[in-house]
């Protein structure tokens, strides 16, 4: 097997920056030429009472942008963001970034500069983030949620010296479940992945005294996480835990799934990824339980996210860089492709698992060249 | 814990970075056709909302019929948004709801447009003022031939003419990719940086030459390095040849050590050019290991090519240029020989030599 460039992923990362752009240009200018068909798609007259949309989107995207106060701006943004974590869209948030820029600068409170981060690392502009955080800190430097917040950033960034200081304020600040989790996710990062395990296993253990639910299902998730590699029957008890304390939550979900994935429960990623073809990590895993039990289904899968991964390099948008990655990997094997999106991957996102799966497909793309 | 702060840590859970978001940002598709000079604009049910009011009983539903019964109003916003010219006027632009269409899975509404002259320039101003994520896809069909292009916030205009981004655009991509991968491309930076060394010389030479002939004998070099990756970058974009690419890179990587050894020990003597072309011609396949099997898609590859080229040279003669100086400058000083040199040189010997190991094992 061949070894080279595995060990210096952080490196050659920064060199494939330019390679990635060319290989992203021309998936543009080549590819989806070719893929696209030149006519558009059909159209027709439906019915007058055809239902085309309903829902909460009818109603907020119309009152998007009414004029408002700062306050009360605020509120809308934060309407948009849970908008767009409850329809696992992206959409909201542009409308979420229109609105904070209707606001003078000099007007924004902490809270702005918060939801301003919010926004920007929900778009993987992980630097911008880190900036607005900062801002907001200045303002409001015993906010314990800018912490938190704050620690995800530095987590996503890889810059866990920056992340262990956050979380070790966030734990003064308001000591919990999350405390307790984001200690744990730090303490995994760091190489100490059984004192994380038994960290969390404590905290889950102790009595909720604050009523905290998110709190709880948050450091759940994050224990199976840990637990997924070590004691399987802990781990698949602890994700459907998670999903039982917010069947909502696409993150649990889509983890429970590539875990079940990995465990050959092929019925059970069936079971639990049904509904979701819309949220591409959940629906690649599918894709690729299909395709040890029913390939036709699988083709037609495959299909539907190959159109998306389409228009996304046309929108030259890479907010699934990750998920396309595994799909060029483990879907429709192709990996020049598959390498090119986890290198634009690597250079949102810096997460153990981003290095892995840069890895991964450098070894892929090594052993296509070397026959 | 307070309701208030609950509310804003649960948002917090937001910042979990995952990939686990279902659609995509405000889409609309743009479909221009340059031989009748008529268009069509397909927009998100969703998005339309953003235009006038549709769901005028307030039942949290869009029905067909409400959309064709708002047709009006929805083509008043869309001729505002969407303006066409031509050579010598703004053209009036007619736009016709068409009917119901569906881009991956969600609904869209088709509008005619038809431009009462012939446009080559269209200025897009829908839904960006609302939406900062918001993107038109324009596909831009004429005989045989296609063209994509995206407007945004960032860019509202467009030409309409098939060949706008061709060549002219490609090229200039290409040039800056090609300036962009010799930048972040550290060995072979390093190894430029060890032909300027060679060049200003280190041990035994206690009179420097002038600049200017420095200058004039480090270009030789660095088109020696360019003829020899442009010829081998050819051979293996255009697919002719391409060898292993774990044996090109480790090459490069030894490459950089022996350029670093030539500096301490200029076996090379005043042929360094010799390195220059037969290392260059192992960093072209280097250079070519990305570009080759992508180039086969492109349907005219030399002249990306050859401006990819072009850009690696430009980068190359900046370097020289903003470093040669510098280090001229430096060569006077005792240090220089003293350990500049030897360190620096020392360094990039070293590691030349882990990326050999690495790459090799």
């Amino acid at each position: 097997m061949t070894r080279y460039c595995q060990t210096d992923v952080c490196g050659n990362a920064v060199t494939r920056t330019a390679i990635s752009a060319v290989r992203v240009t021309l998936l543009l200018l080549g590819t989806c030429t070719n893929l696209l068909a030149a006519t558009p798609p059909e159209t027709f007259l439906p019915a007058p009472d055809t239902l085309l949309l309903q829902g909460d989107a009818v109603h907020l995207q119309q009152e998007a942008m009414t004029p408002i106060n700062a306050d009360l701006l605020a509120d809308k943004v934060q309407q948009q963001l849970d908008l767009s974590r409850q329809q696992g869209s992206p959409r909201p948030l542009g409308a979420a970034r229109k609105m904070l820029d209707q606001l003078d600068q000099k007007k924004w409170q902490a809270r702005h500069w918060w939801l301003s981060a919010t926004v920007r690392q929900r778009l993987h502009d992980f630097d911008g983030a880190a900036a607005d955080l900062f801002r907001a800190m200045s303002m409001a430097p015993n906010d314990p949620q800018l912490h938190f917040s704050a620690f995800s950033v530095a987590m996503a960034q890889g810059r866990h010296n920056d992340a262990a200081q956050y979380c070790k304020r966030f734990s003064q600040l308001s000591p919990g479940y999350l405390a307790d989790a984001c200690l744990a996710e730090w303490l995994a990062v760091t190489g100490k992945q059984d004192i994380a395990r038994t960290t969390l296993r404590q905290a889950i253990s102790r009595p909720d005294q604050n009523h905290d639910s998110v709190g709880l299902q948050y450091a759940v998730s994050t224990l199976a996480e840990l637990e997924s590699g070590k004691r399987p029957e802990q781990a698949d008890h602890l994700w459907q835990m998670a999903l039982a304390l917010d069947p909502e939550d696409l993150y649990s979900r889509s983890h429970y799934c590539q875990w079940l994935l990995a465990q050959q429960r092929i019925d059970d990623v069936l079971r639990y990824s049904d509904g979701y073809d819309n949220v591409d990590a959940i629906a690649i895993t599918r894709a690729q339980a299909l395709r040890l039990s029913a390939p036709d289904a699988a083709t037609a899968l495959a299909d539907r996210i190959s159109a998306r991964i389409i228009q996304a390099s046309w929108r030259n948008d890479w907010l699934h860089a990750y998920e396309y990655a595994v799909f060029f990997l483990d879907v429709r094997p192709d990996p020049v492709a598959a390498l090119d999106m986890a290198t634009r991957n690597w250079q949102q996102q810096r997460r153990p698992e981003d290095a892995a799966l840069l890895a991964r497909a450098e070894n892929a793309l090594n052993t296509v060249t070397d026959k | 814990m307070t309701g208030n702060r609950l509310r804003y840590l649960f948002l917090a859970l937001l910042l979990a970075c995952h990939g686990a978001m279902a659609h995509n940002a405000s889409t609309a598709f743009v479909y221009w056709n340059s031989d009748n000079h008529q268009g069509r604009i397909d927009i998100a049910i969703v998005d339309l909302q953003q235009l006038t009011v549709l769901d005028g009983d307030a039942d949290r539903q869009i029905l067909w019929h409400e959309i064709s019964d708002a047709a009006d109003a929805l083509e008043r916003s869309l001729q505002t948004a969407i303006q066409v010219s031509g050579s010598d006027r703004r053209c009036i632009l007619k736009v016709q709801l068409q009917g119901l269409t569906t881009h991956l899975d969600e609904h869209y509404a088709a509008f005619s447009l038809q431009p009462d002259c012939v446009p080559d320039q269209l200025h897009y101003q829908l839904l960006i003022t609302r939406d900062a994520l918001h993107k038109a896809l324009v596909s831009i069909v004429g005989g045989d031939n296609q063209r994509l292009a995206v407007l945004s916030a960032e860019q509202p205009r467009l030409d309409l003419s098939l060949d706008a981004d061709s060549t002219a655009t490609r090229t200039a991509n290409f040039l800056w990719q090609g300036m962009l991968h010799l930048w972040f491309g550290y060995d072979h930076m390093l190894f430029l940086l060890t032909l300027i060394l060679a060049a200003i010389g280190f041990r035994g030479q206690t009179d420097r030459a002038p600049l200017a002939t420095l200058m004039r004998d480090l270009a030789w070099i660095v088109t020696a390095f360019t003829i020899g990756h442009s010829l081998t970058l050819m051979v293996a974009a255009l697919g002719w040849w391409q060898p292993s690419l774990r044996l090109v890179e480790t090459l490069i990587a030894l490459s950089v050590s022996i350029a670093a050894l030539n500096v301490l020990y200029p076996f090379m003597g005043r042929h360094t050019y010799r390195l220059a072309l037969v290392f260059g011609l192992i960093h072209g396949f280097g250079f070519a290991s990305v570009l080759g099997d992508l180039l086969g898609d492109s349907r005219v590859p030399l002249p990306e090519l050859l401006s990819f080229n072009v850009g690696l040279e430009l980068a190359q003669l900046c370097v020289v240029l903003m470093l040669l100086p510098l280090l001229w400058r430096a060569a006077a000083r005792p240090a220089w020989q003293q350990w500049m040199v030897p360190l620096t040189c020392t360094g990039i010997l070293a590691t030349g030599l882990v990326w050999t190991f690495e790459r090799a094992l």
